[in-house]
């Protein structure tokens, strides 16, 4: 068997080919657009400068009034590798953690603090179908533990894993994670707490345009000493955590493989059928059980009617 | 002997006089102090007293200062302008790094300098960035407690209980 290939055809084809890709192409540049934020401030973590004192991490403590930890924050020996090289991660008792890493051909340690990122589309927040999550126009990613449920879909959806769930109160659901201060200094226009403890300035607390600007400046005048590229400015459609580095970002834990992207445009055609399938669909199926089944239920009347005539 | 005494009770005020209004000029044009006492931290630590003579002894002026002791500057970025300035009036580090920085939220702010000391250290990371990073390369005391130490607020920050004051650092 085989077909005609006539003039008419191949225009028909090459045509519906053109069309296709110019709205396939049309719709992915509109699901790059990133909402801006444009008084959302920051904070330029520079890897260079980080000595690995875990001043922010005892400042964090005593900010957040969280549990008194197991060592002591002059404690190094934290920084020694878990079981198959694992790293420390934020929790329930520390919302930031200070890691240490050793890339190669580098004659000092390289230390990388972690805590939220702040993004500027946080997928926590897309993910969490209670809206526990808000995105405050200071840059913060804050939440509302009355409101969570405790169903830790934001711990998955996180593409730096650093939402947590306190297991010690699965009764009393709370997801915990850094707020950026919020509530007791970034409302007030002040530097979070780890930022006011760090000796070095390997923290700087301003505006993400202006820390962006500071960050191409560091790279430009000292470009021997930095990799040539901020982490953070565009990563997961872009956080308001920015960081510098001396080596590859790969090599100091970051995931590099992170589209820039925000994680809701591979999600939200999803996301956006949930609370259409939790509502109408419902409904929907009870009709369909109620039609279904009217008849059975009139004969079954039928039946009880019967002797009652007699 | 008396009278020796009479010429030393009468020149000692004289002499001391002379020698505070003018000073023995140091290396760069200004007397040096012998040591600095830094307590801007003395909620979490006791002052730490840095001997500013041993410093002295080792290095330039300039190696520390920048630009601002007049005799000339060690740092590739401040050499493009610095290269012969005076001796500046006062050079201690708060003069040029504030105590407390935060990156301005509002761009409205005029920067009164665009070009240059835009990205500069606030005092607290200007100290540390300078002394770590030279006892770093010149193998000085690089542990944080080997220059601070804690106050009991600072103590218990850390989350340090007294039988683990041995352990630190």
């Amino acid at each position: 068997m085989f077909t005609k290939t006539s003039r008419r055809t191949v225009l028909k084809s090459g045509l519906t080919g053109a069309l296709a890709t110019l709205f396939m192409r049309a719709k992915s540049a509109e699901s790059h657009s990133i909402k801006k934020y444009p008084d959302s401030s920051g904070v330029l973590v520079d890897l260079t400068r980080c000595v690995g004192c875990r001043s922010c991490e005892a400042a964090c403590n005593a900010e957040q009034n969280l549990p008194e930890p197991e060592l002591p924050f002059t404690d190094k020996s934290v920084f020694d590798e878990g079981e198959h090289g694992q790293k420390r991660r934020t929790d329930e008792t520390r919302y930031t953690v200070v890691n240490r890493y050793e890339p190669e051909g580098l004659d000092h340690p390289l230390f990388r603090k972690v805590q939220c990122n702040h993004c500027q589309e946080p997928a926590c927040l897309s993910s969490c179908f209670v809206n526990a999550y808000t995105k405050t126009p200071e840059g913060a990613v804050i939440y509302d533990p009355d409101i969570c449920v405790g169903c830790r879909t934001c711990m998955i959806a996180c593409p730096f894993y650093i939402p947590t769930f306190k297991y010690s109160s699965a009764f009393h659901p709370r997801i915990l994670k850094c707020i950026f201060c919020y509530d007791t200094r970034l409302k007030y226009g002040r530097e979070p707490a780890c930022v006011e403890a760090c000796p070095q300035d390997a923290l700087l607390f301003g505006s993400r345009d202006t820390l962006i600007k500071i960050g191409r400046r560091r790279i430009e005048e000292k470009g021997d000493r930095y990799v040539d590229h901020i982490y953070g400015e565009y990563e997961a459609g872009g956080t308001s955590w920015l960081y510098l580095s001396s080596v590859p970002f790969e090599e100091v834990g970051f995931n590099t493989d992170i589209s820039d992207e925000p994680i809701l445009d591979s999600v939200k055609n999803f996301l956006g059928i949930v609370p259409m399938v939790l509502t109408i669909w419902p409904a929907l199926f009870t009709g369909f059980h109620l039609l279904a089944t009217r008849k059975e239920k009139g004969v079954e009347d039928q039946n009880i009617h019967v002797p009652e005539d007699k | 002997m008396k009278a020796l005494w009479k010429i030393v009770k009468v020149f000692f005020p004289v002499i001391m006089i002379c020698y505070c209004v003018f000073p023995v000029k140091g290396m760069c044009g200004q007397e040096p102090p012998e040591s600095v006492v830094l307590s801007y931290l003395h909620k979490l630590y006791k002052p730490v007293h840095f001997d500013h003579q041993v410093h002295t002894e080792m290095y330039d002026c300039c190696s520390c200062h920048h630009h601002t002791t007049g005799d000339g500057t060690a740092k590739a970025g401040c050499k493009k302008c610095h290269s012969d300035s005076a001796a500046l009036e006062n050079v201690s580090c708060s003069s040029c790094h504030q105590f407390k920085k935060t990156v301005e939220i509002t761009q409205s702010v005029p920067v009164a300098d665009p070009l240059y000391h835009i990205d500069k250290p606030d005092l607290k990371g200007a100290l540390h960035l300078q002394c770590l990073g030279c006892h770093q390369t010149e193998d000085g005391p690089t542990g944080c407690q080997e220059c601070h130490e804690f106050t009991p607020a600072g103590r218990t920050r850390f989350a340090l209980k007294n039988e683990e004051l041995q352990r630190r650092d």
